[in-house]
C-alpha cells in the first residue's frame, strides 16, 4: 500500500445499533475505498457493557464487514489497546461502535496546494452535532 | 484488507484525548419508525395538528 498522505489522517468513530448491523455501513466504506475518496489505516470494532468496560472486536470477526474483506486497506497497525480505551471511555455504557482510522484521499487535492503555497493543513476536529444544532438555535431566525 | 499487526499491545498510543461525541443515543432499528407511525396515528385522529405532528417529527429525528 502506498504511503498515505500524513496530513490527511483522522480517527472516525460510528456508532450503531450492535455489530452485526453493520452491512451498510460497510458497503458505504467499500465504496469511499473504491473511488478513492477514503483509504482504511485501521479498523476496529467496540462493544461497551453496563459497567462501561470495553471490549475490542477485530474486523475479521464481525459478520457484518464482511465486505471489507478484500477491500484495499490495513487492519491492525495504528490504534493502541489504550487508544481503544480512551475512545470507549467517551461512549455510554452499552453502546456499540466502530472505530476507523482513514486518510482523507477525498483531500487531497486541497493538501496539495496547501503544500504549494507554502502551508499545510495542520488540523481539524468534527463539530459535535448537537452543538451545530444549539448555534442554529441561537441564530437570529431560529434553526434557519 | 491486510492485517498488519496481530496485536495492539505494543503499538505506540495516537489518540491524545477523549473524543468529542454527540450524547444522542443511536435508535434501535425500528424504533424511529414506530415513535413516527405512532405520531401519524394522532394525526389521523385528529389529535395532532400537522404543525405540531412535524415539530414532534423533528425532535424524533434529533434524538
Amino acid at each position: 500500500m502506498a504511503t498515505p498522505d500524513l496530513d490527511l489522517v483522522e480517527y472516525v468513530v460510528i456508532a450503531v445499533p450492535e455489530l452485526s448491523s453493520t452491512v451498510d455501513v460497510a458497503s458505504a466504506l467499500r465504496e469511499l475505498v473504491e473511488s478513492s475518496r477514503i483509504r482504511i489505516l485501521d479498523l476496529v470494532g467496540v462493544v461497551t457493557g453496563p459497567d462501561g468496560r470495553c471490549s475490542a472486536i477485530e474486523p475479521e470477526q464481525l459478520s457484518g464487514l464482511a465486505e471489507l474483506r478484500d477491500v484495499e486497506g490495513e487492519v491492525g497497525g495504528l490504534l493502541s489497546e489504550d487508544d481503544l480505551a480512551l475512545a470507549c471511555s467517551a461512549l455510554q455504557p452499552g453502546t456499540s461502535a466502530l472505530i476507523l482510522v482513514v486518510e482523507d484521499r477525498w483531500a487531497e487535492l486541497l493538501a496539495d496546494a496547501a503544500r504549494s503555497s507554502g502551508g499545510r493543513i495542520i488540523g481539524g476536529e468534527r463539530i459535535p452535532r448537537h452543538r451545530l444544532e444549539q448555534a442554529r438555535r441561537s441564530r437570529p431566525g431560529g434553526s434557519t | 484488507m491486510r492485517r498488519v499487526a496481530a496485536s495492539r499491545r505494543t503499538h505506540l498510543d495516537l489518540l491524545r484525548r477523549r473524543p468529542t461525541l454527540d450524547p444522542v443515543p443511536v435508535a434501535q432499528p425500528g424504533q424511529r419508525l414506530d415513535q413516527l407511525r405512532a405520531l401519524l396515528r394522532l394525526v389521523d385522529r385528529g389529535v395532532l395538528s400537522a404543525e405540531e405532528f412535524e415539530r414532534q417529527e423533528e425532535k424524533v429525528y434529533r434524538r
